[in-house]
């Protein structure tokens, strides 16, 4: 019980480089923090402000985490936390989805009387939360930026009040969330258990360390961590939160979670797998194990996501369960990975892709959307490209983006993540992935049917006018999306490097 | 081993207010009454039971007190090491300010949201 | 542990339940007589001498009254609510050391029923389960006045708990310990030499603030006036006990006065020393001319006097109290606990860290 047996000196103090690496985690922080003091201000209308300063804590981060992306990994706070290249590439990512997302958001909050500056307050915290996951290297300080996440974004999708069908998103979100949370806690738990720590990289070494296999408390664990995060990515059998949660949200949020909230679960994702079931040096078995798990995983996803997407009408719902599919076919990556010269890049890669051009379509949805998200149904987009030409073209990029058709970011990353799963011999996955996605094809093009070929509804709801911050975001996505698809090298490089020094 | 006195303690109190409460109900004499088993409301016959919804603000101040008793909790070690620590550096010092940082910022922050407000 | 140790233990146990439970007939009596004095009146003063049997008389006539559960109570909650409210009372005096540990014959005595080494924290963890008492016989009356009455007492109680233990976090920053033994210990070390005498550093001396932030808290918690909102009768008739009867509403008072005996305990261990002999006592027990064992004892006799004495100050202190402030609006109790205690007992601890760092204290 003596306490000074227990302080370690080597943990109070933070050297530069710990300290740079921190920063911008700190910035992001701090810049959250000045923003709520702001929002609370009563000297200043907080409307401008607040708006001002988190995207430009966001903005200012990505470039500070951008910068930091080539430097050497440094390990923080006594190995929790880890500031790798990987990390930081994430980093980026979220802050610009985070960024993106509140450009996006300005006029559509003005026009839906929601202008509160809690929300981007929450846009940041949740961004926050997916940095720290991210780079987190312990099951708990993940849980903690995982709740730190999640319960932003429970927020977030209940952010239209007076609505009916947001708050019923965010009450399911929120109930099965947190079951999701404590399936995680509790395997975290039995981990612990099994292994004594619960930071992954000890429990990685001491699994290679034995030679008898694993313990079924390791094994139960392992499955129960890796079912939280099933859930949190939405891959069948879990789920059955998604369209609700993706059409009852704000659509600028419903673009987060697809962008943002899928990345920042797969990131960890990617991290916990390779540790406890899949990566180098463990047992056969459990790498078997986890195979099957996560084929029958992927198969399901990809196979009911595409079919149940073809017969939705309401655009939120057919991009939701469109993202489903999508699940499936980064699922086929992770399975891959470790079978194929490019390892995890592909599937770093097709995340990226996925975020650039779902980013770029419900910011197009945020447009065109009527008051209290009505008018997204199919039939609201006949002749849009009489009526808006422009916001047509580029939603007609995101969904061939989305169906994979060249030269897009969906093609590419398609084609380098079923590649790698030729290269680690699942040729059956490959298959069945290329079948879906020719199927998916369908109900992209549908849109585009409706919109360019098919005349304007009588009565159609008058447009909003466009924001430029609005219009700004899907521009710049239309380019990222050709550019990452017609010049992939670049992002591959970055993908590359990112994964590693996993 | 410690807490066998307290466990005593609490048998004690548990069988002292049951035995005081039976006894009690032996030795008193019993008028049963009607009157006597409606909701006493100062003499005016009662308008429906207790089971109304309440303000909202004890809620309030019940989710307040979780938030920030957990972080008044985190004070308890720093308090009991913090001479020790302040023998060695500041950086203990210093991530304490960091925490008491964020504590008033959120206190701030509920405060000027009128969460603290009774009318 | 063999027999002695186990007797030992007992007699400790016996000597709680009997503090406790006398604590409620003659502080009733004081209670009654003190209100008397202050409002110049004569009190009760039929009952034997003085009116010192009042209470015993009160406890009578309450056992062989109507024990009525009226009809539309949640029976089973009904009546284990005082109950849930008499446990915490009697487990939290448990760990306030009443003379130092002492070695008779090999075998070491402290004077704590409980010895834990979480202290203080275990008093906090066990008072708070004191809300779920009141929660239980408001919600179980059925009655608005009890709902509303333990309403207020449940957030009253958590709004003040805060700043009752941040309070503590500054004292404790102070002593490096929160075990109440090493604390009361730790108050016997000298703060300032004045030329022959000797200031020991107290907690109420190098803790002036906090100990005012902990008495007013502590008022809060144990639903003493002025913060005797959740009774408040000329609002709501008698709050979470007007549906009960003569011994459930005994029970409550036995409760509540064995709160106060563990909050003028801990006042007195806190801030005064606790078993630190008061000024005289020292000489006193010099004086006796004893040795040996007896030395010893009487030594241990006298730290307990010491104790009982300043705990009864404060037992007095707050009767002084209840009847001489006034009631607080509610609105006023809320925003006086976070707007008010909850900044100043931050403050405080600002302050007990910058003179720890300067090495005033």
């Amino acid at each position: 019980m003596d306490a000074s047996t227990t302080i370690r000196a080597d943990l109070l103090t933070l050297t530069s480089e710990q300290a740079m690496m921190l920063s911008p985690y700190l910035w992001v922080f701090g810049g959250t923090v000045l923003a709520m003091i702001l929002s609370v201000t009563r000297a200043i209308q907080p409307r401008l402000p607040v708006f001002i300063v988190s995207v430009l804590t966001a903005l200012v981060g990505m470039v500070v985490s951008l910068g930091l992306f080539a430097a050497d990994r440094v390990m923080l706070f006594n190995n929790m936390m880890v500031g790798d290249s990987y990390a930081n590439f994430f980093n980026v990512v979220f802050l610009a989805s985070a960024a993106l997302t509140m450009l996006a958001s300005f006029e559509y909050l003005d026009q839906e009387r929601l202008q509160y500056g809690e929300y981007y307050l929450l846009v940041l915290f949740a961004a926050l939360g997916m940095m720290l996951m991210a780079s987190a290297l312990d099951l708990i300080v993940i849980f903690i930026a995982l709740e730190l996440m999640s319960l932003s974004v429970y927020v977030l999708v209940g952010f239209r009040r007076a609505d009916r069908r947001s708050n019923e998103a965010a009450m399911k979100y929120f109930i099965l969330g947190a079951a999701a949370s404590a399936i995680l806690l509790y395997g975290t738990a039995l981990l612990y258990g099994a292994t004594q720590s619960t930071n992954i990289r000890d429990i990685q070494a001491f699994v290679q360390s034995q030679s008898g296999g694993v313990s079924i408390m390791f094994t139960l664990g392992a499955w129960l961590v890796i079912v939280g995060f099933l859930f949190k990515i939405a891959s069948v059998p879990f789920h059955m939160w998604m369209p609700d949660v993706y059409e009852g949200a704000p659509t600028p949020i419903t673009g987060f979670m697809t962008t943002g909230l899928k990345a920042a679960a797969f990131a960890t994702f990617v991290r916990i797998f390779i540790s406890t079931g899949y990566g180098d040096g463990l047992p056969a078995a459990i790498q078997s194990h986890m195979h099957d798990i996560i084929v029958v995983c992927a198969v399901l996803t990809m196979v009911i996501g595409n079919a149940v997407a073809l017969t939705q009408t309401n655009l939120k719902r057919m991009l939701a369960y469109s993202s489903i599919a999508h699940t499936g076919y980064i699922l086929v990556g992770m399975i891959a990975g470790q079978g194929s010269e490019q390892g995890y890049a592909p599937v770093v890669l097709y995340l990226v892709a996925y975020a650039v051009m779902n980013m770029g379509a419900f910011a197009v949805l945020a447009i065109l959307a009527a008051r209290a998200d009505q008018g997204l149904n199919l039939r609201d987009f006949s002749g849009l490209s009489s009526r808006q030409p422009w916001l047509a073209f580029a939603m007609s990029v995101f969904l061939l983006s989305m169906a994979g058709i060249p030269p897009t970011a969906g093609f590419a990353a398609k084609y380098l993540l079923f590649y790698s799963a030729v290269q680690a011999h699942e040729i059956g996955l490959v298959v069945i992935s290329v079948l879906c996605s020719a199927i998916s094809v369908y109900y992209y093009l549908r849109v585009l049917v409706h919109m360019y070929m098919h005349e304007p509804e009588e009565g159609a709801a008058p447009l909003r006018p466009v924001s430029v911050w609005a219009a700004a975001v899907v521009a710049s996505m239309v380019v990222l999306t050709v550019q990452i698809g017609t010049l992939p090298a670049g992002m591959l490089a970055a993908a590359k490097r990112a994964v590693m020094s996993l | 081993m410690s807490y066998l006195p307290v466990l005593i303690l609490v048998v004690i109190a548990i069988a002292l207010g049951g035995a005081i409460q039976i006894l009690s109900h032996v030795l008193g004499p019993k008028f049963p009454n009607p009157m006597k088993n409606s909701p006493f409301e100062c003499g005016m016959p009662p308008l429906g039971d207790a089971r109304h919804r309440f303000s909202v603000r004890f809620y309030l101040v019940a989710i307040l007190f979780l938030l920030f008793d957990v972080e008044a909790v985190f004070f308890f070690p720093f308090a009991v090491t913090f001479r020790e620590y302040l023998g060695i550096n500041m950086f203990m010092v210093l991530e304490m300010a960091v925490f008491v940082g964020i504590l008033l910022v959120g206190y701030f922050y509920v405060l000027r949201k009128g969460a603290l407000e009774w009318d | 542990m063999d027999m002695i140790d186990v007797e030992i233990m007992l007699a400790k146990v016996l000597l709680i339940v009997l503090m406790v439970l006398q604590a409620a007939p003659i502080m009733a009596w004081v209670e009654r007589r003190g209100a008397a004095l202050i409002q110049n009146r004569l009190g009760p003063n039929r009952v034997g001498p003085l009116g010192l049997f009042q209470s015993i008389a009160d406890a009578i006539k309450a056992m062989f009254k109507e024990d009525l559960v009226p009809a539309h109570v949640s029976r089973f909650y009904y009546l284990l609510a005082p109950i849930a409210c008499l446990i915490p009372a009697f487990m939290t005096f448990a760990v306030i050391p009443m003379a130092a540990p002492i070695t008779i014959e090999g075998r070491s005595i402290h004077f704590q029923v409980a010895d834990l080494n979480v202290g203080i924290l275990y008093v906090f963890a066990v008072a708070s389960l004191g809300v779920f008492g009141i929660i239980m016989a408001g919600w179980s009356s059925n009655n608005k006045f009890s709902l509303l009455g333990s309403l207020r007492s449940c957030s009253q109680m958590i709004s003040y708990e805060l700043s009752l233990g941040l309070s503590v976090v500054a004292l404790i920053m102070v002593y490096a310990s929160v075990h109440l033994g090493e604390i009361v210990q730790g108050q016997a070390e000298t703060l300032l030499q004045l030329g022959p005498i000797a200031i020991p550093k107290l907690g109420i001396f190098v803790q002036p603030l906090g100990f005012l932030l902990f008495l007013t808290a502590v008022h809060a918690e144990t639903n003493r006036l002025p913060f005797d909102l959740p009774e408040g009768e000329t609002e709501i008739v008698a709050g979470y006990h007007t549906e009960y009867g003569p011994m459930g509403f005994s029970l409550f008072m036995m409760a509540e006065y064995g709160n106060m005996l563990t909050a003028s305990g801990l006042l007195a261990t806190l801030y005064f020393g606790g078993w630190q002999m008061l000024p005289g006592f020292a000489y006193v027990h010099g004086a006796l001319g004893l040795s040996g064992n007896a030395h010893i004892l009487a030594g241990v006799g006298l730290q307990f006097l010491s104790l009982l004495l300043k705990v009864i100050f404060f037992m007095l202190l707050f009767v002084w109290t209840r009847w001489t402030l006034p009631r607080f609006r509610y609105d006023q109790v809320m925003d006086l606990g976070w707007k008010v205690m909850f900044p100043l007992s931050l403050v405080n601890i600002f302050i007990t860290g910058a003179l720890i760092y300067l090495g005033w204290i």
